[in-house]
């Protein structure tokens, strides 16, 4: 899930100013705490109302979309309404606002939240927690499924520095666990430490800088594509 | 005709028997409250009440005495009952007890209740049995276990079930008065086996200590077993019944020998046995020198008494089996308190039921119980249970929550919020869609409020039926100056103190719009910021006082959530005393009245909200 934050009113106002009619558009995908239509109704309703004590007059409209990430998804769900509105403003993660600028080419679409972190949610429990950077080059496989660089401060991922004591870590003043600690404890409960033994070549950090592409499926163009980068 | 299609506009006791003085505003307040009332009234639509098919049987798990006293109690009239016990005999803890402090003999009540349980033929008695998982509803269990040596399977169905898994005697830990290293410090039960089966032990010493509140009252376990106190005197007198001659001390923090027993407690002092208090923060120390038992308490007054003892027993208190009731209490989806036990629905109006439909309490499941107490607990469980038994069909409510599929995301919010397990994702079946129970669904409407994709429609007081309301009540016409009032009250307490208001004629200013919900839960943010949108002045929000819902805790999700429209309007430019939420009970008539005056008062010296809408000016700078 991407962990997102809502931004103050005031910030999100101060984007939509100029407009008069605007559309506000949930998310109904992995963005959590959950923004569905609901919430894109009070954030519309909240909009309206700092609108007036500023004395001006917002229409809105509130909606949602299924997964804003999904480029057919969010077009046929969004197209309709457009025409009638002079701005969007998304309750969607970073890649929801993206890619409603993509599709809809016409009029912008504004973020009304801070897209936090890729993290999880503890059921009951009251947070969300980082669990993964999207690095490009997963390690999990041998760290018994605790990563290295969304669990360390330092983002060290070929072994602890010294600055852990009884487990936590020295950045942020010994409150979080120190990623390494718990390592290493989970990997000697399931009898597996040679994991820790085995040789690690220097990170590639190439793969990890923006902005970044993938291709899904081989063509025959892209594979001769591939086969010139290697030579290289 | 259907009978959800009826509304009333409540012009009496919230609308003239309350502005006496003011015909004209209470005549227009009317005709407000009927065009609210028609408002909804359009919107309403027939709802239908399920009728659900009862199996005429009961599941008691736990065969303490207070399980057995309930199975027995259900089979008496009639209903098979399936009793499950997880140890390979029945009695429980009771099989350590031999005598009551008033000299019951409890081995011979255990042996004759054991055999009636055994001969009884509606009753089916699981032993050394575990639970492997419980599905279904009220009036439709099925459970599955596992039991006897050679682990047969077993699955059944039942209507109800009665929870009577009990607790234990706490067992010191980490050498806590050197009760793991010598042989001489023992618990109180293990006394009484003496007591009753060896008595020629007893006459060979010459001083017993006993040490009360261990494990009782402190950080770990922070209530009073209430039970030690009373075995650690009748063992004292027991013993000085069998040896005369017997030194007895009973190191106590206060003594608690409720009720009746506190005769007991002035018999074992004319009996010569010496009680010693000692403070909270110094407790005894058991020392051992040279092979004998020291143990050293600190008297402020007096100094450090070292007593001699050849015997030292402990009065543990009575705790919880945390690990086994918190999976117990995750399959039948009901809450456990701070200290393990399980927790009833209400500890005074409904102390034998949980707040899911169907389950029931008693013994020391519950929080610790003497053996009278377990039997009277078991007979008010069983009768609450026959309450269910005894019907053919159960009807259903009509105003529950519905969620449309369609909308679901599978999030799950509606059962974090549910207080009744009424509601949430069905995980096991596959489906990441929640689903309501109408069968323990209370019609709160606490979930749709919580909803995000308002997939959840709560029926009757759902967004379809207040909405209309609340653009009625906020557009009404009042006499100039006055500012115009949106309240939105629970039924059970605010609503009902606004009733009681107007029969006490209790007069408040008739400027205030009542919307009557089910729970002040069932509220969304949305209702809130509507009514100021649509033009309300001020926003009231009322509810039942915290701890007494109707719905257990409802209105803790009204405090988030109100709590949250404060912060929401002051970062708005509006002042936050424009809105405000006061819990009033359904007797608080006077207050609820006060409440809406001083209000009244306070937002008529803010004005009308436009005042908070002012243009800003605009400062040109070249």
């Amino acid at each position: 899930m991407i962990i997102t934050k809502l931004k103050d009113i005031e910030e999100i106002y101060e984007m939509i100013k100029p407009y008069s009619k605007i559309l506000v558009a949930g998310c109904d995908g992995c963005c959590q705490p959950p923004r569905s239509i609901n919430e894109a109704k009070v954030l519309a309703q909240m909009l309206e109302l700092k609108a007036r004590s500023e004395g001006k007059e917002l229409k809105w409209k509130a909606i949602t979309v299924l997964r804003q990430c999904d480029d057919r998804i969010a077009a046929t769900t969004l197209r309709p309404f457009i025409e009638e509105y002079d701005a969007i403003v998304s309750l969607a993660c970073g890649l929801g606002v993206g890619m409603l600028n993509r599709i809809i080419p016409t009029i912008l679409t504004f973020p009304a939240q801070n897209s936090m972190f890729g993290g999880v949610e503890n059921n009951g429990e009251n947070y969300f927690a980082e669990y993964c950077e999207t690095c490009g080059d997963c390690l999990l496989g041998v760290t018994g499924g605790i990563c290295p660089m969304a669990g360390c401060a330092k983002n060290l991922s070929n072994g602890p520095c010294g600055g852990q004591v009884e487990g936590k870590c020295e950045v942020g003043g010994y409150i979080h666990d120190c990623a390494w600690v718990k390592m290493w404890e989970r990997l000697k409960k399931f009898n597996r430490l040679d994991l820790f033994t085995i040789y690690r070549p220097p990170r590639n950090y190439r793969i990890w800088s923006s902005p970044r592409f993938l291709h899904i499926y081989e063509t025959s163009s892209n594979v001769e594509e591939l086969q010139k980068e290697e030579k290289i | 005709m259907n009978k959800y299609l009826f509304d009333l506009a409540n012009i009496r006791d919230q609308c003239s028997w309350v502005h006496m003085h003011e015909p004209e505003e209470a005549t227009e307040k009317a005709k407000d409250l009927v065009r609210m009332a028609i408002a909804r009234a359009r919107k309403l639509v027939p709802l239908q009440e399920q009728q659900v098919e009862v199996i005429h049987k009961g599941m008691v798990i736990g065969g303490g005495v207070a399980g057995m006293t309930a199975a027995l109690n259900l089979a008496n009239q009639g209903f098979e009952v399936f009793l499950i016990e997880k140890a390979e005999k029945l009695g429980g803890f009771s099989n350590n007890i031999y005598q009551t402090i008033e000299n019951y003999d409890v081995q011979e009540f255990l042996e004759d209740l054991i055999n009636k349980v055994n001969n009884h033929k509606l009753i089916n008695v699981f032993l050394n049995a575990r639970i492997n998982s419980i599905g279904g509803y009220v009036c439709n269990f099925t459970t599955k276990i596992t039991f006897g040596e050679d682990k047969q399977k077993k699955e059944f169905q039942h209507g109800i079930i009665i929870v009577a898994t009990g607790a234990h005697e706490y067992q010191p830990k980490n050498g806590e008065f050197l009760f793991d290293k010598d042989d001489r410090v023992i618990l109180q039960s293990e006394l009484e086996k003496i007591l009753f089966t060896k008595e020629e032990k007893i006459n060979n010493l010459n001083s017993i200590v006993m040490i009360q509140c261990v494990g009782s009252r402190n950080e770990e376990h922070p209530y009073c077993s209430r039970m030690c106190c009373s075995e650690a005197i009748k063992n004292a007198l027991k013993a000085k019944e069998i040896n005369p001659n017997l030194n007895i001390t009973i190191l106590y923090r206060d003594i608690r020998t409720y009720g009746f027993k506190e005769k007991y407690y002035n018999l074992a002092r004319e009996k010569g046995i010496l009680f010693l208090r000692f403070k909270d923060d110094k407790p005894p120390e058991i020392k051992l020198e040279n092979g004998k038992l020291d143990i050293y308490i600190n008297k402020s007054d007096i100094g450090n008494i070292k007593i001699g003892a050849d015997l030292v027993a402990l009065s543990a208190g009575i705790v919880a089996d945390g690990e086994a009731n918190e999976t117990l209490a995750k399959m039948l989806k009901v809450p456990t308190n701070d200290d393990n036990f399980f927790l009833e629905a209400h500890v005074k109006l409904r102390p034998s039921d949980f707040a899911t439909e169907g389950i029931f309490l008693c013994g020391t499941a519950r929080g610790t119980a003497t053996i009278s107490e377990s039997i009277a607990q078991a007979m008010s469980a069983a009768s609450r249970a026959t309450t269910i038994l005894s019907k053919d069909i159960l009807i259903t409510e009509g105003v529950i929550s519905k969620v449309d599929p369609a909308l679901c995301i599978g999030c799950n919010r509606c059962a974090e919020v549910c207080n009744y397990g009424a509601v949430g994702v069905k995980y096991e079946e596959g489906l990441m869609i929640s689903e309501v129970n109408p069968l323990l669904c209370k019609g709160c409407g606490d979930c749709a409020a919580e909803c995000p994709a308002e997939a959840i429609t709560m029926s009757h007081f759902g967004r379809i039926q207040i909405e209309p309301m609340i653009t009625e009540a906020a557009k009404v016409t009042v006499k100039n100056g006055q500012p115009r009032i949106v309240a939105f009250l629970c039924n059970w307490c605010s609503y009902a103190g606004a009733d009681l208001a107007g029969v006490s004629r209790y007069q408040y200013p008739p400027n205030i719009r009542t919307i009557r919900v089910m729970c002040s839960g069932g509220i969304p943010k949305s209702f809130i910021l509507q009514a100021f949108l649509e033009g309300a002045d001020g926003v009231f929000v009322g509810g039942c006082h915290l701890g007494d819902c109707h719905y257990i805790a409802g209105n803790q999700d009204t405090l988030r959530r109100t709590n949250e429209i404060e912060k929401i309007i002051e970062s708005l430019g509006i002042n936050p005393d424009r809105f405000m939420r006061k819990w009033v009970s359904a007797s608080e008539g006077k207050i609820f009245a006060e409440t809406i005056t001083e209000f009244t008062k306070k937002l008529k010296k803010l004005g009308p909200i436009e005042n908070d809408y002012k243009k800003k000016e605009i400062i040109i700078t070249e």
